[in-house]
């Protein structure tokens, strides 16, 4: 509300932001915690039995963790920022303003994460031999460091959807000691190694070419793995049940799975996990191309599937019982109801809608209160605007705007006067038949063979 | 024509944020000082480092010269290191102006948001080409052509990058021309100081990579006599001296673009701004001459001395620079005053 608007058009607003946080969260559990946790292993291993072709594979590892973290893994992290700040300034600068020092303290511990890998990396053979044990130390100093980042931000995470008694103390220990922190750190942990042992296991054929030292490696990744799997199945219930009520009914819902699908998708696949990681400490030489496969897709799926859920299970909140998850506070909702939303924006270029502006005003409101979510076309159909209100007249739509909050759990209360929701309605009318008609047009032309267009102009 | 007073009176700036600043202000004020600096120091040796690292290649090839090519691939080396730190000290900076400038830098960052959010692609495509630079130096020897390519196509990049930082901390400074903004390209030419601080900027990156190759190629050269270190002093004292003198015309430059206040202010308005400035500026007039002594003699003394020299008056433009914001935004924040703890 306080801050210009902007649309993203096909993409959507939305889905920019979860896909930047999906490909962050992939390659900071899977390479910078999970990769880092069996790089340092397995150097153990190598350095205990004197193995140099596997102190090798652990190198070779360390340069493909150097660089897929400091390119794409960091700049995916800064880029979450980037994107809340651009298309949900409100929620950002709230959860800034709160959590800052928190922030800050992570931000200390990634300086330091990035130093040790560096460090880490350059003193690899300088610090050899007898040397070796410092070397590892800074390897787990490493781990631990990349590890207390995940420890941070999921504090900032697990507040936005159970700041406890934050609401009303305004404290911020009362929002980062919530009661879903320590149960989503546990299970991101796991998950984090259970994703990097899926992903390196794919690629042991080609990376660890000598059968007796792929036999080791696989027993180190079989032990992690069998550690893995039970704690994440603890902490995935435990974190349900740290939930809101209404967050947990909407679980299955946001994972977009039916009941039994849900359940039984989730154990089963962490079941199969739990069978590779027997096989693998099992010392058989050749294992199921399909169940390392199977692994490594399952557990990527898994990872965004948490984290849709996280994203949705919130709603219609951004930060839960205080602001929505289009920005606007639920204290000023009656507010803007009462006076009109358009007239507190600051950057609405109108400010009070007449007949003249109807359609304008309605493309304002929608891009501040619907925009973070919906789309009005889009990739993501079940967000854009041409489907989910396909067909619909403007009196069905000024109708629904009201009620919405009431009939969907996950959408927050239309904020505006009655003016202003007729402007919604007249401008979401307007577009959605003017993009589903010309789509229309351009299917039937397609169908029929018709000549285009253009040849029709110019017979005209 | 004339407006309503109600018009007239109304900032273009937002009202802050209901929840306040979780801290005191002049401690914030500290921590952005420090932690910017020390995010460009790094910023400043990945850009100008990259770019030289491409120019000492091409010299490599041009002049059939093996030491110019060991040059080049060890500043590829020392940039790659470098940008990771760059990237991390970044964040710092980026989250206290976050926190304490949110009236001003949110509007600023979302008129340019799709600029601003193609960073996150540039700057990964960057640093990859910068690595596959690095790493394929020995290997594409016969392809010298698409490895330099490679180079080029990477130091570009982050040419063009600070272009999309400055027009956003140039935009939150002046509300006043927010209305009508048609996002990144319009912005180049709408706020009058981007050009000024671009060339500002660059001229300090090739004057720190200066220094920094020369202190270097000294360090390095006592343990491993390679001429590629005794090539990097040479060249480094020279680019440090040259681009300092520079400094001399960008920076005088940058000063005539601000407001007529804000330039009143360093020039005699203000006895503290002016006393700032005129302490950085003779510090800078104190580095040429110790350059200019490094450059016709080496010396261990003259060079820990002229970076010291750098190194303040590096810390004293991050104040100056703060003291500009915090002049430039001193009536908005008194229109719409930030939301302090009390």
């Amino acid at each position: 509300m306080n801050f210009p608007t902007i649309d993203f058009g096909f993409l959507g607003n939305g889905n920019l932001i979860g896909m930047m946080a999906v490909l962050h969260v992939m390659i900071n559990h899977a390479v910078a915690i999970g990769g880092s946790v069996l790089m340092v292993s397995i150097e153990h291993r190598a350095s205990k039995d004197g193995n140099p072709a596997l102190d090798a594979y652990a190198r070779r590892l360390c340069k493909w963790i150097l660089i897929i973290t400091t390119t794409v893994g960091a700049m995916t992290g800064v880029g979450i920022w980037f994107t809340t700040t651009v298309i949900l300034p409100d929620a950002i600068g709230a959860l800034l303003r709160i959590f800052h020092w928190a922030w800050f303290a992570e931000w200390l511990v990634f300086v330091s994460e990035v130093i040790l890998l560096l460090a880490y990396y350059y003193t690899w053979y300088k610090w050899s031999g007898a040397r070796k044990a410092k070397h590892l130390r800074v390897g787990v100093a490493l781990c631990i460091m990349s590890w207390l980042t995940l420890v941070i931000i999921t504090g900032i995470l697990a507040a936005q959807i159970n700041p406890g008694n934050w609401v009303e103390t305004l404290s911020f220990w009362d929002a980062f000691l919530n009661p879903t922190w320590v149960p989503s750190t546990v299970f991101r942990t796991f998950a984090a190694i259970a994703l990097g042992v899926a992903v390196l296991q794919a690629l042991i054929r080609w990376t660890v070419k000598e059968m007796r030292d792929r036999l080791v490696v696989q027993r180190i990744f079989g032990k992690w793995l069998a550690l893995s799997v039970p704690m994440m199945l603890l902490s995935g219930f435990w974190y349900l049940r740290s939930l809101p009520d209404k967050a947990q009914t909407l679980v299955k819902w946001a994972s977009g799975m039916g009941d039994t699908a849900f359940l039984w998708l989730n154990i089963g696949g962490l079941l199969l996990i739990f069978v590779l990681a027997v096989l693998l400490l099992d010392g058989k030489p050749k294992l199921p191309a399909a169940l390392t496969v199977f692994t490594a897709v399952f557990s990527l799926l898994l990872i965004t599937e948490f984290e849709v859920v996280r994203e949705n299970i919130r709603k219609p909140y951004v930060i839960y019982n205080y602001m929505y998850a289009n920005g606007i506070l639920k204290a000023d909702v009656e507010k803007y109801s009462r006076e009109g939303a358009l007239r507190h924006a600051k950057f609405a270029k109108v400010k009070e809608v007449t007949d003249a502006n109807k359609l304008e005003a309605g493309e304002e409101l929608f891009r501040m209160q619907c925009i973070s979510c919906h789309s009005i076309d889009g990739a993501r159909r079940s967000r854009a605007m041409t489907e989910r209100i396909k067909g619909w007249s403007e009196e069905t739509i000024a109708g629904f705007i009201p009620t919405m909050h009431q009939v969907r759990d996950v959408m927050p209360p239309f904020a505006g006067t009655e003016k202003e929701i007729e402007a919604l309605a007249a401008y979401l009318a307007d577009i959605v038949a003017k993009e589903n008609g010309a789509e229309a047009a351009l299917q039937a032309e397609n169908v029929s063979g018709s000549p285009s267009s253009d040849d029709q102009e110019r017979k005209r | 024509m004339s407006m309503p007073p109600y018009l007239k009176v109304e900032s273009p700036v937002p009202n802050d944020l209901g929840l306040s600043i979780p801290g005191n202000l002049p401690l914030f004020e500290v921590l952005i000082v420090v932690g910017f600096i020390l995010h460009l120091i790094y910023v400043n040796i990945v850009v100008a480092g990259s770019v030289n690292a491409v120019v000492f290649e091409i010299r490599g090839i041009v002049k059939r010269d093996a030491v110019s090519d060991r040059l080049a691939l060890r500043l590829a080396t020392l940039v790659s290191i470098h940008k990771s730190i760059a990237v991390v000290l970044g964040i710092a900076p980026l989250l206290i102006i976050s926190t304490i400038y949110t009236q001003f830098f949110y509007p600023s960052t979302i008129l340019i948001g799709k600029w601003w959010l193609l960073l996150i692609p540039l700057l990964i495509v960057s640093f990859l080409l910068l690595y596959a630079y690095k790493y394929t130096w020995d290997k594409w020897q016969g392809r010298r052509t698409l490895h330099l390519s490679v180079g080029i196509a990477g130091s570009l990049i982050l040419l063009f990058v600070p272009l999309i930082f400055i027009a956003n901390v140039a935009s939150m400074l002046q509300p006043e021309l927010w209305n009508g903004s048609k996002g990144f390209f319009d912005s180049l030419f709408r706020y009058p100081t981007i050009w000024q601080r671009y060339f500002h900027f660059m001229s300090a990156s090739f004057a720190i990579i200066g220094m920094y190759m020369y202190g270097w190629g000294k360090r390095k050269i006592r343990e491993n006599d390679d001429p590629a270190f005794a090539l990097a002093q040479k060249y480094g004292k020279g680019s440090a001296l040259l681009f300092t003198l520079l400094q001399l015309v960008a920076g005088p430059y940058l000063l005539l673009s601000m407001s007529g206040e804000v330039r009143a202010s360093f020039l005699g308005g203000s006895v503290f701004h002016t006393l700032l400035l005129a302490v950085a500026v003779a510090l800078a007039i104190a580095l040429i001459v110790l350059l200019y002594r490094l450059y016709k003699a080496d010396s261990k003394k003259l060079f820990v001395s002229s970076a010291v020299v750098l190194v303040l008056i590096m810390g004293l433009m991050s104040w100056i620079r703060h003291e500009v914001r915090e002049l430039y935004l001193a009536p908005y924040t008194e229109q719409a005053p930030r939301n302090l703890k009390d």
